[in-house]
């Protein structure tokens, strides 16, 4: 059976996104694969939202997109990660480190 | 933030574009589903049907991607404003006359602030101009009057508030030699003038202090028109002899074009107007005679030091020359901003009209607000339609502004137009003398204020009526069928309101301008004291080595005056040194025969213009006499 699903907390799908994208461009649907497959299925990204987000970091220029070709020899629009990217991702990452370990210290002491 | 913009443009108008690719990315990641669960070891079928769950509603997720790629307000203005469009071509009556009535305002608007931007708002064409001064003479009464050559020669040479002090005096110069004589608008300058002002020969120098020592004086610097009108522009113009005034005067520098003259009391040349030759003034007489006044100051303030700094010391000095020559006593210095000297009692002038079209566009835009009142009751079952399918408010009232808008900017742009005739017009209405009329133009910051009071006048007549209209409960309004029902008790209270502050700025303004029209008609019918109807006016000069004497002068004069009324139409002809009330004359003190002169600080006093017989029959001159004031020395004044 399906591992237990966890919803995603506000404002983490943009992290997730780019954290995977930081290991080489991907097209969306290798996002959400990837995303799946190394949370072990606990995380799923809904495609509804997934696509939204990427069209909204392009905007903002943190990802590019570009097409190419898929393994299957298909046209796909991959993205990959800015320089701005790269730097939003160390900024986000760092914070997010800071809030979980700070989330468990607190559940940890009571 | 740029690739923000080129993000969102692109959506917006590479559309199609972004569009097809939306859905093929889409469908890439739709048939790697179905694959993914091919692969699981679903049917075909099954497995799309898998997908097309797991996906959500594809519409839904094209709208949210179109929603985060940042267009869709930008397309909701597009749609609109194509709304807005049709609405307005569906009512046309409505449409021009509501425009008309906005392009009038906004063009009176503009044109009035195209004369106050460059009449009040623009930097004069000078250095620094802010720390340019004129500096006058005044007493009780003379309240503004020029200089004596000698003090200011005092002034400059003793002053510490002045980086440069220097000054000038209007003598105009006849040129001959190749080509018919002409009469130049010339002034006698003092060295230092041009660098004082900031400005310097395009070639050539200016005069230095030698040139001031009389018999030196046979200079000129032109002006670059008449370099290159009446010398073709020669490259060795420097150091030529022209003829001017029938004397040789060797030219010594050319000025740049646009070289701008800063204005004189005495013997008007407005600011701005061509002044074609320029020659050294030279200080001659007796450094101890202080009586005679007929140059003016102008002068460059030090770095940090203010006008009220710099009228002190000025006062002082001025004290200290009354002690030296007792022609300089009772004199106080004026020193005044040359911007202010320059634009003076007109500034009042211009914010008054600017206020006047200001309520003009006031009462537009209650009118405008008005007829949109009025029509957006015929418009309620559209707009609880709209309401009842689940428009939000504020999508309503972005639409009826955008309506309003549409119209206002409509109204700007024949209003702008309006104000490129209406410059024109106004500027060659002006009064020759006034201040900066060359500097009046319809240019970029006319545009944006234009562009300005469009969104503002958009806002403040739209923003009513579509908050007003918004408000509708569809229910009812669906109910009443459309039928142009007369507006709720709120909208009646605001119509109301609207039309009381229509009439009562409609009342303000008739007030305004009956009592203007009023003190036109006062100064229209001010009596000058002599007949100007059916006279004519002409200026000569004649060149002193030629008429050497005041009696060669007159012969040539009574000459011409004979001339001159043989003429078919002439009736008389006369000559006199100036016209009266044109800003010059001579004045000296008398006493009457029999009659006690006035106390010692006053005396009786004649304006003098001396002149032919003929003159004063002819414009049936009285003599002014005032015995009020005082001037027991022969002085030269202005009005």
């Amino acid at each position: 059976m399906e591992a237990q699903r966890i919803d995603l907390p506000q404002g983490t799908l943009d992290l997730l996104i780019l954290r995977t994208l930081s290991l080489g461009a991907q097209h969306g649907w290798a996002i959400s694969e990837r995303v799946q497959q190394v949370s072990s299925d606990v995380l799923r990204i809904q495609q509804g939202s997934l696509y939204p987000a990427l069209h909204r970091l392009e905007r903002r220029g943190w990802i590019k997109a570009k097409w190419g070709l898929s393994e299957n020899n298909r046209r796909a629009k991959y993205y990959e990660l800015t320089r701005i990217g790269q730097k939003q991702l160390e900024a986000e990452t760092e914070s997010w480190r800071k809030l979980t370990a700070a989330v468990a210290q607190i559940l940890e002491s009571a | 933030m740029w690739n923000d913009l080129l993000f969102r443009l692109r959506s917006l108008f590479r559309r199609e574009v972004v569009e097809t690719e939306l859905n093929e990315e889409l469908r890439f990641h739709f048939d790697h589903e179905v694959e993914k669960y091919k692969k699981s070891g679903m049917s075909f079928e099954a497995a799309r049907r898998r997908a097309r769950l797991s996906f959500g509603g594809h519409e839904q997720v094209k709208e949210d991607i179109r929603e985060a790629r940042g267009a869709s307000f930008i397309d909701n203005t597009l749609q609109d404003l194509g709304y807005a469009i049709r609405q307005l071509r569906a009512n046309p009556t409505f449409a021009i006359v509501i425009t008309l009535t906005l392009a009038l305002s906004i063009g009176a608007n503009s044109a009035i602030f195209s004369v106050i931007h460059g009449v009040l708002l623009k930097t004069l064409p000078y250095p620094e101009p802010n720390r340019l001064v004129r500096i006058f003479l005044s007493n009780d009464a003379y309240p503004k009057f020029p200089l004596n050559p000698f003090d200011l020669r005092d002034f400059r040479s003793r002053n510490k508030s002045f980086e440069l002090l220097a000054a000038f005096t209007r003598g105009d110069v006849q040129l001959s030699g190749s080509g018919d004589p002409v009469r130049l608008n010339g002034f006698g300058i003092t060295s230092g003038y041009f660098h004082t002002l900031g400005l310097q020969p395009q070639f050539g120098h200016e005069f230095d202090e030698k040139a001031e020592i009389p018999g030196n004086g046979l200079q000129i610097i032109l002006s670059d028109r008449i370099w290159r009108t009446r010398f073709d522009a020669a490259p060795d113009i420097i150091g030529r002899k022209i003829t001017l005034n029938l004397q040789p005067y060797t030219v010594v520098g050319v000025m740049p074009p646009g070289t701008a003259h800063p204005g004189n009391e005495y013997q008007p040349l407005p600011y701005g107007e061509d002044v074609d030759a320029w020659w050294p003034f030279t200080f001659e007489g007796n450094p101890a005679q202080r009586g005679s006044h007929y140059i003016e100051g102008i002068g460059r303030l030090k770095m940090n030091v203010t006008v009220e700094q710099a009228r002190a010391e000025m006062n002082a000095l001025m004290t200290q020359l009354g002690r030296e020559h007792a022609g300089d006593q009772g004199w106080r210095v004026l020193v005044i901003p040359l911007d202010s000297e320059i634009v003076g009692a007109s500034r009042r002038l211009l914010l008054v009209l600017m206020g006047a079209v200001g309520m003009v566009l006031l009462i537009a835009c209650a009118n405008a607000a008005n007829l949109l009142l009025a029509r957006a009751s015929t418009r309620q079952r559209e707009i609880s339609v709209r309401l009842a399918l689940g428009a939000p408010r504020s999508r309503v009232v972005c639409q009826l502004l955008t309506e309003s808008l549409l119209i206002s900017f409509v109204g700007g742009a024949f209003g702008l137009a309006l104000a490129l005739v209406g410059v024109k017009a106004l500027v060659s209405l002006l009064p020759a003398n006034f201040p900066r009329a060359h500097d009046i133009h319809v240019s970029a910051p006319v545009f944006a204020f234009t562009f300005a009071v469009s969104v503002v006048t958009g806002i403040l007549f739209g923003l009513a009526p579509a908050l007003q209209a918004s408000r509708i409960d569809p229910n009812q309004g669906l109910h009443k069928g459309g039928r142009a029902t007369a507006g709720s008790g709120h909208q009646s209270r605001l119509r109301n309101a609207l039309v009381v502050s229509e009439v009562g700025l409609a009342c303000v303004l008739l007030i305004g301008a009956g009592l203007m029209l009023r003190s036109l008609l006062n100064i229209v019918h001010l009596d000058p004291g002599f007949r100007q109807d059916h006279v004519l006016t002409a200026t000569l000069s004649l060149p002193p080595t030629e008429y050497k004497t005041q009696e060669d002068a007159g012969r040539f004069c009574s000459q011409l005056g004979t001339s001159l009324e043989s003429l078919p139409g002439v009736q008389s002809a006369g000559l006199g040194s100036d016209l009266p009330w044109s800003g010059y004359d001579d004045n000296t003190s008398f006493n009457i025969d029999g009659k006690q002169p006035p106390r010692t600080t006053t005396s009786t006093r004649a304006i003098t213009w001396p002149r032919g017989t003929t003159f004063v029959r002819l414009v049936h001159l009285c003599c002014a006499v005032d015995s009020s004031t005082t001037a027991t020395r022969k002085t030269r004044r202005r009005w």
